[in-house]
């Protein structure tokens, strides 16, 4: 297998930037998914990759080979597209097939190749359908096996599962990460769905507006996001508007009620700032009498039933809701219009402190 | 909710399995009432009609003679013809207008170009009989301006193409059989999805090989579907025959015609003999057509 680079890739189209210096490397054998909301470059980079679209400029290098100008049909890569890809003249086992053929194949090493490949799909009964007699989730199949028959260096996925229903995604988004470490082959996934990058990807690349903007493992995106724009984008976060009492010992107060959080502030006392917190670092707890302990008063105003959690949300008077997340076994405490206070979780974690300007934001971890 | 099992469990969309409806009486069909008397009125009846006039005798009786008649002599030649001038044009008309629906559709720039091409195309398909003969008579017939333009400049000279011929026809139903073509084929070639190029390159196809391997087997049911349209109206095509060749050119269509104009009185059942020989040719043409188009419309979806 081999690694993949990504070298200051700029891409523009007419007065568009859709690529705006993307560096990224993959090691052999890793799933890098390429995470990000719609626009932001994606597709882009993914076929500047696979040779379908011509970087303004930067490089592509695939085991340290620069293939930046190789065509895409000399490329040997592998890809997966959004949808209907298959070719519909030809049955499952024949779009298999088809690069076998191109590369001329003797016809016994292409029919053991093509049964092993359908094999590995789970979908060695539906050889001889044709695209249209097979569902949307097996069309993918099929096309992650047809992309796999040729034995490429890397596997490219764009948004493969964004056309399926939920139940299928999330099958198949396990089936494909099975088989990408089965074969160990190196794989750039391209999404828009932080849940679905965030459960089967090594590193999650984040994107906004065609720069990166964070590389890391899903826990490290999550937990310790380096900017306000990977943390709004991955997982659920509140915003509350802070003003910072004790710097050194990161100490904020939200409407005269103190908040820990764990790290030191690299802004001065008494500036305004926004504290980006999860719903599972704010923690509710019953505030019997007015002014229990430290925290931020307010009321229930509905719940969400999450399964092992059940999410509250609580207005805090001004009309802001916050999500707060507690234990299910423990939410019968919490019905609508409870008072409760909130406090961000103890010890929890890291805090990032921005230090440019009072526009970004302070962001609250998830204890480790 | 959903169970968790030791065992990977491939949870996928069902295809195919249609649960049988419970058969419900339903009033919808009187809407097409309507339709459907209309149709039987003005298609269905004729066409019996047609049919049953062609086998019978002058006193009523039944006779396959007019049908035999149909193989020999002028009527044949005027057989042959037909199917010549009618699949000559379709061929012609077909190619090119394959030709130049593909550089319009793929080339899609400037954006007014495709909207042009089918606004005059959907006019030019419907440019026939007199007009269009005159057409052509004016500008490459043995006095037209072009004949006279060849000739002066460029010292070829063209007088000696004879219009009234069937290669003559030809020429002048490639004129309508070209837009008649694009306007068919063009939706074929939308259906060609970016994804299909895309991967066949991936996979490593030279443009040949996915043109060869997807590309024209894809469109050929619609490529063929719509050359046999043509070939249909190449055959049925009466008015621009007439006009320019006054049935000095021994065709199926203008021999009904002369049935119908009462120019021959003899044996009104041989006209409906060759009515109904227009009407197989048709219906085979057309009846091919719509096998086609099933089968390409279950692809392209
Ligand atoms: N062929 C193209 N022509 C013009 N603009 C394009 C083209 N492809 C993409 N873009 C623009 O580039 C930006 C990035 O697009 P894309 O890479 O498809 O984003 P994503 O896949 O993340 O949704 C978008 O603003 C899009 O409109
Ligand atoms: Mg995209």
């Amino acid at each position: 297998m081999a690694t993949l680079a990504l070298q200051g890739l700029h891409k523009r189209f007419g007065t568009v930037t859709a690529l705006d210096g993307l560096d990224l490397e993959l090691a052999s054998g890793e799933l890098v998914s390429l995470l990000g909301p719609s626009g932001c470059g994606k597709t882009t980079a993914l076929r500047i990759v696979a040779g379908f679209e011509v970087a303004t400029s930067g490089r592509v290098q695939v085991a340290g080979r620069d293939v930046t100008d190789v065509p895409a049909n000399k490329r040997d890569m592998g890809m997966v597209f959004q949808a209907y890809s298959l070719f519909p003249n030809l049955t499952a086992a024949e779009n298999v097939e088809f690069g076998l053929r191109v590369r001329r194949q003797a016809k016994a090493a292409r029919a053991a190749k093509v049964a092993e490949l359908l094999e590995l799909v789970g979908l060695a009964s539906a050889a001889g359908r044709y695209p249209y007699q097979l569902s949307g989730g097996q069309q993918q199949r099929i096309a992650l096996a047809r992309a796999l028959a040729i034995e490429p260096s890397v596997l490219l996925l764009d948004e493969p599962l964004s056309a399926l229903d939920a139940k299928v995604r999330v099958n198949l988004r396990e089936e494909i990460r099975r088989i990408q470490l089965e074969l160990g082959i190196t794989t750039l996934y391209v999404t828009h769905d932080q849940e679905e990058a965030l459960s089967i990807s090594d590193r999650v690349a984040v994107m906004s507006q065609g720069r990166l903007e964070q590389v890391g493992t899903p826990a490290e995106v999550y937990r310790r996001p380096a900017t306000p724009f990977v943390a709004e984008f991955v997982g659920t976060v509140n915003r509350l508007t802070v003003r910072v009492v004790d710097p050194a010992a990161g100490i904020v107060e939200h409407r005269g009620r103190r908040l820990e959080t764990a790290e030191p502030l690299s802004l001065t006392a008494g500036a305004e700032t926004r504290l980006l917190v999860r719903p599972e670092a704010l923690v509710p707890s019953l505030a019997g009498a007015d002014g229990t302990a430290d925290g931020i008063g307010g009321r229930v105003v509905g719940t969400s039933f999450l399964g092992a959690v059940t999410r509250l949300w609580v207005d805090l008077g001004d009309g802001a809701v916050v999500a707060a997340d507690v234990q299910s076994a423990a939410a019968d405490a919490f019905t609508p219009g409870t008072a409760v206070a909130l406090s961000i979780r103890p010890g929890a974690g890291r805090v990032l402190a921005s230090d440019r300007s009072e526009a970004d934001p302070v962001v609250a971890e998830l204890p480790a | 909710m959903t169970a968790l099992t030791d065992a990977p469990v491939v949870v996928d969309e069902a295809v195919g399995t249609r649960r049988p409806r419970p058969r419900r009486r339903s009033l919808a069909w009187l809407g097409a009432v309507p339709f459907l008397a209309y149709a039987f009125l003005f298609l269905v009846l004729p066409g019996v009609s047609v049919i049953v006039s062609a086998f019978q005798n002058t006193n009523g009786s039944f006779t396959t003679q007019w049908v035999r008649d149909l193989f020999q002599g002028q009527f044949l030649s005027a057989n042959v013809n037909s199917l010549e001038l009618a699949a000559l044009s379709a061929i012609t008309g077909g190619v090119v207008g394959f030709l130049a629906a593909y550089a319009v559709v793929t080339l899609g720039r400037p954006r007014w170009l495709r909207s042009f091409v089918t606004t005059f195309s959907a006019v030019a398909a419907n440019f026939a009989g007199v007009p269009l003969a005159f057409a052509f008579v004016a500008t490459i017939g043995s006095e037209g301006a072009m004949t006279k333009l060849l000739e002066n400049a460029l010292g070829v000279n063209i007088s000696s193409f004879n219009l009234v011929s069937v290669t003559g026809l030809v020429v002048v139903y490639t004129y309508f059989q070209i837009p008649l073509m694009v306007l068919v084929v063009a939706p074929a070639l939308d259906g060609l999805r970016r994804e299909w190029r895309e991967a066949a390159a991936n996979l490593g196809a030279s443009a040949t090989q996915y043109w060869l391997r997807v590309g024209l087997p894809v469109l050929a049911p619609s490529v063929i579907g719509a050359m046999l349209l043509l070939f249909a109206s190449g055959f049925a095509a009466y008015a621009t025959a007439v006009a320019l060749t006054s049935g000095l050119v021994n065709l199926v269509a203008t021999l009904i015609g002369n049935y119908l104009s009462g120019n021959v009185i003899a044996q009104p059942q041989m006209g409906q003999a060759l009515g109904l020989d227009m009407l197989v040719v048709l219906f085979v043409a057309v009846g091919l057509y719509l096998l086609l188009q099933r089968r390409a419309s279950k692809w392209v979806r």
